[in-house]
């Protein structure tokens, strides 16, 4: 990094690229799986073995000589996979040891993948066959490394796509694709997903959703309880009844109530406190009547009977181990998380003790609760049926996805959202369309980098896929205040580019075209006592906001552009402020564009920022990287190498009154005057 | 003095020059540095190229019709191979002919070959692959 902020690329630091290639093929077929975790639950799957690509090698890395170009793109229109263009010569110097010392037979045509085949009734005209024989048309990793010839990482590996040949003068150019083609080209159809499927789609389904839950309970016991107050009472439907413990003296002494279930699985259970700041431990008696294999299980692994532990602890002045703790209990029945999945036998016990007592009127402590259940589930037939593939959170789709197209390790972020109904893909789609069509409901981005160097494990990596919330709007370094629940800031390092040392071309573009004057967003119909309005010749009442946005506050917009923007999945006139003011920032974005170019440089990525200072433009910006294109040219007569970025001027005016309105609207704090993008703490879109 | 030569190293066949050349062009190694403008004006971003190989040129004089086809031939074995050129000097070099420039001059006797009244000026390129034998390839020197 040093050498290449100097601009000096010279003598050891001089451009460096180097292409190599190696023969292999992919592998697909249930396994163990050693990758990163999906979360995903697959109908004859586990964790540790799962139907998946691998792409093996099948030779050790060979170097393309004589290369002549090597020019690569990435950006977010070709879904985020990589090409690369890749120019040799295809002259061979062969060394030859002879009668009077070793020379060189140049061959043209050397590397050429037809030299030396002979199709019947056709003359063997250019001599017998050479290693590169089909070298170049069967399935081959095609890697590229530049950087200086002491520090040169990886910038592109993927698959040979196209061969063009050129006489005179006598080149080759490989058009290549990143291995994430395997998920553009190829259908979610027979050995690409897990093979016993025969017959029905590819469904995703929320792993709750799934099941049909019955509340389970009874023959309820407790270690003391009130005359009159029997623990009976947490079974029986009424709400009204409740179970209380006899009076204890101290309200740290500990008391329990427990029912017993019928087998089946569990992963949460219903409690109802009749008192509120109790703190509750739950625990477990597994059995295994009726369990197939005779024995409970605890997340898939087989338990003896007994106490569960899960490595909690005991409940304090027991001997009994807890799974579950409820730090303070409110007065409304809630549904808790075991923790594992519970398969259970029959005669199973849940228990809940309790501390903290409560005081009671007359003196003495005592613990109530008016209903506690556990929650049996059952997977729904079309689930089982269907093998639906059940997921916690979208973003497990795109795992297995990835996991099917061969990809063993990723950046994927988890959404925070469920399924809402199930998603159905057939055997015409191809693996990026789950992937993209949760990217879209969560507006997140899908791309993929480079392996990266370190870990070693990286050698056999065919990329890491990236998905994650855009990045565009994280605040700069320093400006960022944690707010409770924020994501930690993504943005630590930011990488600056001065006209003075490093840019050797800069364009920037400001569009008014893109920008409109006002902004209407329409929710869905709401009549006039709601909040419902007309619009114009609209005559439907609906959910509106009517937003001006900061260009025509501040007069730099001057034609009455009017946005109409209509959507009915916004159920509030709130929704559709916000909705306006996304719109606002999307605008600001596609109206601020720049293009950068310096010598060229590995290091940059997509979906990050970068800060230019430029004179002549006037720039003094952070960018956020959309699109990026490098050309590297070898020939010793003028080698050169640059690389273009292609992104939206963060710090553009309209882009940081743009998006100061939407978080004022978010928080409904007012604006915080320090002169900088971000007024309000912490908050990442 | 001793002759310069060409050998085939595939076949040991030599062809001492009849008459040797008679002056050397400098040879020649090029290092392009490829120079970008700052968008500062003031400056630049440099990127050194690899290194060109190394040529030499020769000029001489032909007195013998042979000579002229024996060059000729030893060129168009260069379309596929390198050779060997040992000059005068003993220094011996892996090379590939790159140019053949004869020109014919007109003479009033050429006592080489009686009958004839011209003689042959050339310059003849090579592009050097190699150090064979000789100073260079003692020192461990590649071109």
């Amino acid at each position: 990094m040093a050498r290449w902020r100097g601009g000096q690329l010279i003598g050891e630091a001089a451009p460096y690229g180097r292409v190599r290639l190696r023969r292999g093929h992919f592998t697909r077929q249930r396994e163990a799986w050693a990758g990163n975790d999906v979360a995903a639950v697959i109908p004859g799957e586990t964790a540790h073995f799962a139907h998946q690509a691998t792409w093996h090698a099948d030779e050790d890395w060979i170097d393309v000589p004589f290369i002549g170009s090597i020019d690569i793109s990435h950006t977010f229109d070709n879904k985020g996979i990589k090409t690369s263009t890749i120019r040799f010569d295809n002259v061979g110097l062969v060394e030859r040891a002879g009668v009077a010392g070793v020379f060189h037979d140049i061959k043209r045509g050397y590397y050429s993948p037809f030299r030396g085949a002979q199709a019947p009734a056709r003359p063997q005209v250019f001599g017998e066959a050479n290693d590169w024989q089909d070298r170049i048309l069967k399935a081959v990793q095609i890697k590229v490394e530049q950087g200086m010839e002491s520090d040169h990482p990886e910038t592109f590996t993927g698959l040979i796509d196209d061969v063009d040949m050129d006489s005179l003068p006598d080149t080759i150019t490989l058009t290549t694709r990143g291995f994430g083609q395997v998920l553009t080209d190829a259908h979610i159809y027979g050995s690409n997903r897990a093979i016993h499927w025969r017959g029905t789609p590819t469904v995703f389904a929320d792993r709750l959703a799934a099941d049909r839950t019955y509340d389970e309970g009874g023959a309820a016991r407790a270690l003391d309880f009130e005359a009159g107050l029997p623990p009976r009472y947490v079974c029986d439907a009424d709400r009204h009844t409740r179970w209380a413990s006899a009076k204890h003296d101290d309200a740290t002494d500990v008391t329990w109530v427990e029912v017993h279930v019928p087998r089946g699985r569990y992963e949460t259970f219903k409690l109802h406190p009749a008192y509120r700041g109790m703190r509750a431990y739950v625990s477990v008696l597994a059995r295994g009547a009726g369990v197939k294999g005779g024995q409970a299980k605890v997340d898939g692994v087989a338990v003896a009977d007994g106490w569960v532990d899960i490595g909690k602890g005991n409940v304090p002045s027991t001997t009994t181990q807890w799974i579950k703790r409820i730090g303070s209990t409110v007065l409304k029945e809630r549904e808790y998380d075991f923790g594992p999945v519970l398969e259970l036998g029959d005669d199973s016990v849940i228990r809940v003790y309790f501390t903290n007592l409560r005081a009671v009127h007359g003196g003495g402590f005592r613990a109530s609760a008016r209903e506690l259940k556990a929650v049996r589930r059952v997977r729904k037939k079309e689930a089982t049926d269907l093998h639906w593939i059940l997921v916690d959170d979208a973003s497990d789709i795109v795992k297995v996805m990835l996991r099917w197209a061969g990809f063993k390790e990723w950046e994927v972020e988890s959404t925070g959202t469920r399924l809402k109904d199930p998603l159905t893909f057939h055997q015409g789609d191809f693996l990026i369309d789950p992937i993209q069509k949760i990217a879209e409901m969560t507006n997140y981005q899908f791309f993929i980098n480079d392996s990266d160097p370190d870990p070693p494990t990286a050698a056999e990596s065919i990329g890491v896929p990236v998905f994650r919330s855009v990045a565009a709007l994280d605040p700069p370094p320093g400006l960022f205040m944690v707010a409770s629940g924020s994501r930690p800031p993504r943005v630590r390092d930011l990488l600056e580019l001065h006209d003075y040392d490093l840019l050797t071309g800069v364009q920037y573009k400001h569009s008014k075209g893109q920008l409109p004057y006002i902004i209407y967003v329409r929710g869905k119909f709401a009549n006039e006592d709601e909040g419902g309005v007309p619009l114009g010749e609209d005559s439907t009442r609906r959910f509106q906001s009517r937003y001006t946005p900061p260009w025509t506050r501040n007069g730099r917009l001057e034609v009455a552009k009017h946005l109409v923007h209509t959507d009915e999945l916004l159920t509030s006139a709130y929704d559709c402020e916000v909705a306006a003011r996304l719109i606002a920032v999307a605008a600001a974005l596609k109206a601020n564009t720049v293009l950068v170019e310096t010598p060229g440089f590995p290091a940059y990525e997509l979906d990050t920022q970068i800060s230019v200072v430029d004179e002549g433009t006037g720039l003094n910006t952070r960018i956020w990287i959309a699109e990026i294109t490098s050309s590297h040219t070898l020939a010793e007569d003028g080698a050169k190498w640059t690389t273009t970025i292609g992104g939206v001027a963060i710090d553009a005016p309209d882009v940081v009154e743009a998006v100061d309105d939407l978080h004022r609207v978010l928080e409904d704090i007012e604006p915080f005057d320090v002169g900088v993008p971000f007024s309000v703490a912490g908050h990442v879109l | 003095m001793a002759r310069d030569k060409f050998i085939n190293p595939a076949t040991a066949e030599e062809y001492p020059w009849p008459v040797n050349h008679e002056s050397e062009e400098q040879a020649e190694k090029l290092r392009k540095i490829e120079r970008s403008g700052l968008t500062n004006g003031v400056g630049f971003s440099r990127q050194q190229a690899a290194d060109s190989p190394l040529t030499m040129q020769w000029k001489g004089t032909i007195l013998n019709r042979s000579q002229v086809t024996a060059f000729w031939e030893w060129f168009a074995l260069c379309r596929t191979q390198t050779i060997h050129l040992e000059d005068f000097d003993g220094q011996r070099y892996e090379v590939q002919i790159t140019a053949f420039r004869p020109t014919r001059k007109r003479v009033v006797s050429n006592s080489r070959e009686p009958g004839t009244q011209f003689i042959t000026e050339y310059t003849i390129d090579f592009e050097i692959y190699s150090f064979v034998a000789g100073d260079m390839a003692s020192a461990g020197v590649t071109p």
